[in-house]
C-alpha cells in the first residue's frame, strides 16, 4: 500500500486525480468549479427566502448551539 | 453608472437593539472580508478582465456587494439605535460609542478603520479571480461565525440570506475562471 497515493492522504481527491492522464480539460495546478446546469427555478418568494432562485445552489447553514451556553461536545466548535 | 432602488435587497427589521451584536457584525461593513472590500475589489478588477462575460460578472457581483454593504449598515444601525449608554457600556461598545455615537462607520469590531489594503487588483485575471473565490469563502465563513454569535431571529435571518449569496457568487466566479482560462488558452494557438 502506497500511503503517498492521493487516495490515502486526501479525504476527497479532486476529479480525475486517480486516473492520470486526467479527464479531458483538467490540468494539474488549476482550480475547477463545474458549470451550473439549469434545471428549474424557485418561485420569486421562495427564491428571496432561500437567497437564490436555483434549487441546486441552496446550501442552508444549520446552527448547532452550545447546550446551556457551555462549550462542550454539543457545541458546534 | 448606477440606478438606485430605495429598498434593501432583503428586509432588515431588527426590533431589539443589541450593541454587542452590532460590534460583531460591523466587520462585514468595514472589515477585511466585508462587503465594502468585496465591492471595491470586484468593481476595480473588472477593467482588466479579458472577456466581456468576466467584466459583466464582476460588475454585477460588485454592484450586489454594495447592496449587501447597505444591508449590513442597516443592521448595525438598527442594533445600535435606541441602546442607552448603560447598555453600551455593558456590551463593551463604549470605545466605538465615544468615537461615533450610534453612527455607522466602516471599521472592524475592534475599531480598525477600513482600508484598501484588504483588497488587491493584480492585473492578472487568473490571480484576481482566485482572490475573488477566496473572498467569497471568507465572507461565507464570517457569516457562519456571526450566525453562531446571534440568537435573535431578526438578526439571523438577513445573515443567512447574505451567507447564501456568497455561495452563489463563488459558483459564478468559478464559471468565469473557466471561461477566462479557455479564452487565454485559445489565444495561445491562434
Ligand atoms: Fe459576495
Amino acid at each position: 500500500m502506497d500511503y503517498r497515493h492521493p487516495r490515502y492522504c486526501w479525504p476527497r481527491a479532486p476529479y480525475g486525480y486517480y486516473d492520470y492522464p486526467m479527464k479531458k480539460g483538467l490540468e494539474l495546478a488549476e482550480a475547477y468549479i463545474p458549470y451550473q446546469q439549469y434545471t428549474t427555478s424557485l418561485s420569486p418568494m421562495e427564491a428571496l427566502r432561500a437567497g437564490t432562485m436555483f434549487p441546486e445552489l441552496v446550501r442552508p447553514y444549520e446552527k448547532k448551539g452550545c447546550e446551556g451556553g457551555k462549550a462542550d461536545e454539543s457545541c458546534s466548535r | 453608472m448606477w440606478v438606485y432602488e430605495k429598498k434593501l435587497q432583503y428586509p432588515v427589521r431588527i426590533k431589539n437593539p443589541n450593541p454587542k451584536m452590532a460590534k460583531y457584525i460591523i466587520t462585514q461593513y468595514g472589515g477585511p472580508d466585508g462587503e465594502l472590500a468585496a465591492s471595491l475589489r470586484y468593481l476595480s478588477q473588472r477593467y482588466h478582465m479579458p472577456i466581456p462575460e468576466a467584466k459583466a460578472v464582476l460588475n454585477d457581483i460588485g454592484t450586489e456587494e454594495l447592496a449587501h454593504f447597505e444591508m449590513v449598515g442597516a443592521m448595525v444601525y438598527q442594533l445600535m439605535k435606541g441602546a442607552c449608554p448603560e447598555e453600551i457600556k455593558m456590551a463593551d461598545v463604549g470605545t466605538y460609542f465615544a468615537d461615533h455615537d450610534n453612527a455607522v462607520y466602516p471599521s472592524t469590531g475592534t475599531g480598525v478603520p477600513f482600508t484598501a489594503a484588504y483588497i488587491q487588483s493584480k492585473g492578472d485575471p487568473i490571480a484576481d479571480l482566485h482572490e475573488d473565490l477566496a473572498a467569497e469563502q471568507k465572507a461565507r465563513a464570517t457569516y457562519e461565525n456571526l450566525i453562531k454569535l446571534a440568537d435573535d431571529p431578526d438578526v439571523i435571518d438577513p445573515l443567512r440570506f447574505l451567507r447564501e449569496r456568497e455561495i452563489v457568487h463563488f459558483q459564478r466566479f468559478g464559471e468565469v475562471l473557466q471561461k477566462v482560462r479557455e479564452y487565454m488558452e485559445s489565444k495561445k494557438y491562434f
